[in-house]
């Protein structure tokens, strides 16, 4: 169990589950070597997407909300066209 | 085949590679210039949606820790995919005296997270000028917070790098592993302003200390 002291508290002292679910996700989605280049990441079953040189893949969400967009713009790009 | 990469290691460290990783994919042992890279591989990139990406973040983080806890790694930011196996073996190549200097420094040390917030704030009001004197006190409130911090472990903490939050202040700490519990003991004693809260966790791998330069800001 997590061990609070006042306002301070200090989690993962013993078992596993002492460090949360929020703490672990933050820790694969933001830290870590970041391949630059060509990188191919494939999210929410959207075909592969290739982030360009400069792009750092920051975290999931952050993904999903540039293939929200891109489809976004695919669909009204498609709809200039077919209208 | 699309290649899913956890961790490099060093080559001779010891330990066995994990049964199964993200998507219950068996684990591969990449060996390249000295050092041992962990992956998954996939006819096809795995589709990660939903609940898969929580799963398979946990089965990610599993992955990592199992092989942390044999000795120092670098660990792959989630989820990083690659083509082929060729290019992660490129990169690997690329990058292996790199990463073999880190793994020298890292071996036998462990990163200790504290993230300083404030639990309540006293929101500004008024002028700009009165906006700006109150983010100068909450930012002098949170680095009064850090110094506890960094002065209870001042014996352990081998180095030390901070990153400023939307809400507070994020502190990376490297200290040797064996120090860990002493650390910890020492940050028991922290008290810090009643407005503030502090979460201290590890140890983890040593992902902010790869890089000697100081840490950069990502907002």
């Amino acid at each position: 169990m997590a061990e609070s002291v006042s306002n301070v508290v200090i989690a993962g002292g013993g078992a596993e589950e002492d460090i949360s679910l929020l703490d672990v996700l933050d820790h694969v989605l933001h830290q870590g070597v970041i391949i630059r280049g060509n990188l191919v990441i494939s999210l929410a079953g959207i075909d592969l997407i290739y982030v360009g040189l400069d792009v750092i893949l920051t975290s999931v969400e952050t993904a999903l909300r540039h293939i929200a967009r891109a489809q976004g713009e695919a669909r009204a790009s498609a709809a200039r066209i077919t209208g | 085949m699309a290649v899913l990469a956890y961790c490099i290691a060093e080559s001779a460290q010891g330990g066995s590679v994990p049964a199964a990783g993200v998507l219950g994919a068996s684990i591969h042992l990449l060996r390249q210039s000295g050092l041992a890279c962990l992956y998954s591989e996939w006819e096809e990139a795995p589709a990660l949606s939903g609940a898969a990406v929580r799963a398979s973040a946990l089965a990610f983080h599993r992955v990592l820790q199992g092989a942390f806890a044999h000795g120092a790694i670098i660990p792959f930011r989630f989820p990083t995919i690659l083509g082929t196996r060729g290019d992660l073996e490129a990169f690997v190549r690329e990058h292996a005296a790199e990463y073999s200097g880190a793994l020298a420094r890292l071996k036998d040390k462990a990163q200790m997270d504290v993230r300083i917030s404030f639990q309540r704030r006293a929101g500004a009001t008024g002028t700009g000028a009165a906006y700006l004197r109150a983010r100068q006190a909450e930012r002098a409130k949170l680095a009064a917070a850090a110094r506890e911090f960094r002065d209870a472990g001042s014996e352990q903490i081998e180095a030390w790098r901070e990153r400023e939050l939307a809400d507070g202040l994020r502190c990376f700490l490297l200290a040797n592993r064996a120090a860990v519990p002493e650390l910890r003991a020492g940050f028991e004693r922290v008290r810090i302003a009643p407005e503030l809260t502090a979460r201290v966790t590890g140890p983890w791998p040593a992902a902010e200390f790869v890089s000697e330069g100081p840490v950069e800001e990502r907002a």
